[in-house]
């Protein structure tokens, strides 16, 4: 292999590197196409009459739809095949799995919502693992509303090998 | 719906509901383009092989998505989900059982309660490991 490989030194450089802010819009669509791909028929994610009489007073967007998030990042496929969290950063190997993600929840979306996110890689390691050696990227994003109001905060890892 | 569970009515160590799913190649596909997660080794076999996979796998973050469905079953319409956090420790093929499952970690204050959640193959390995932190709704709140 005579090509030049990125190596943990490289990326160092690349810690607090932030995407471009996403936004996306929580369309009636976007919900519904969402809950059939996941089979999640919860009438609160869809059923206004259902859910006028619960605590949130009419339906909300699964919280779940956030692990979403980081795949339809605009640009997040230009560099090829692999979904990444922050698109300016390059990827050291060519290979991408899902290492650990945490989700908070904060004020509740709901459809017609605007979410604008901002995701910072936060740090990089390297290990030995099954698969060689691998690239431990770690990404933090904050996502708020049209309001500006805190909707989602997270952290997720890649293995990039 | 099942009746909504009120913080009173949960013990630690108590199991909640689980779920079963089946995910099929096509289930995989409806989950690409709904999450615009378009990396070919969720359903190109040839492409999987070629990523040192057996065969196409089920993609992590739907995995989270079923995790937090377990969780809004459970919880009803009146709980809140407040905080998950999900390991991915092994892939899944497509067209077998998985079940999804959680079990009460802990009773806090102020109707918090915390829950270990899993997904586990057939033969009882867990591929997805995490816990999460729900709100119930109080009695006497």
């Amino acid at each position: 292999m005579t090509e030049e490989r990125l190596t943990f030194e490289d990326m160092q450089a690349y810690i607090g590197t932030s995407a471009p802010p996403h936004v996306l819009r929580l369309e009636h669509e976007v919900v519904r196409r969402y809950v059939e791909a996941v089979q999640d028929p919860n009438p609160l994610w869809l059923d206004e009459q259902f859910a006028k009489n619960t605590r949130y007073g009419g339906t909300i967007v699964p919280p779940h739809i956030f692990s979403t998030l980081m795949s339809i990042t605009p640009g997040s496929h230009e560099s090829g095949v692999i979904p990444v969290p922050v698109p300016n950063v390059p990827l050291p190997r060519d290979n991408v799995l899902e290492g650990e993600e945490t989700w908070e929840y904060f004020t509740p979306a709901r459809i017609g919502d605007v979410i604008t996110s901002t995701c910072t890689l936060t740090d990089v390691k390297v290990r030995e693992g099954r698969l060689g050696e691998m690239f431990i990227m770690v990404c933090e994003a904050e996502s708020v509303n049209q309001r500006g109001e805190l909707v989602c905060r997270s952290v997720n890892t890649i293995v990039n090998y | 719906m099942a009746q909504q569970v009120f913080y009173e009515d949960v013990a630690e160590g108590q199991e909640i509901p689980s779920l079963t799913k089946h995910c099929t190649r096509r289930q995989l596909v409806m989950w690409a383009g709904a999450s615009g997660d378009y990396y070919e080794i969720h359903y190109d076999t040839e492409f999987a092989r070629k990523n040192k996979l057996d065969n196409v796998v089920v993609h992590g973050r739907l995995k989270a998505s079923f995790l937090g469905q377990l969780l809004t079953d459970w919880i009803g319409p009146d709980g809140a989900v407040k905080k998950v956090s999900c390991r991915y420790k092994g892939t899944d093929p497509t067209d077998e059982d998985m079940r999804i499952r959680g079990k009460v970690a802990a009773k806090r204050e102020k109707g918090l309660v915390d829950v270990d959640i899993w997904t586990e193959r057939p033969d009882g390995s867990v591929t997805t490991q995490g816990t999460a932190t729900v709100e119930l709704p109080q009695h006497n709140a």
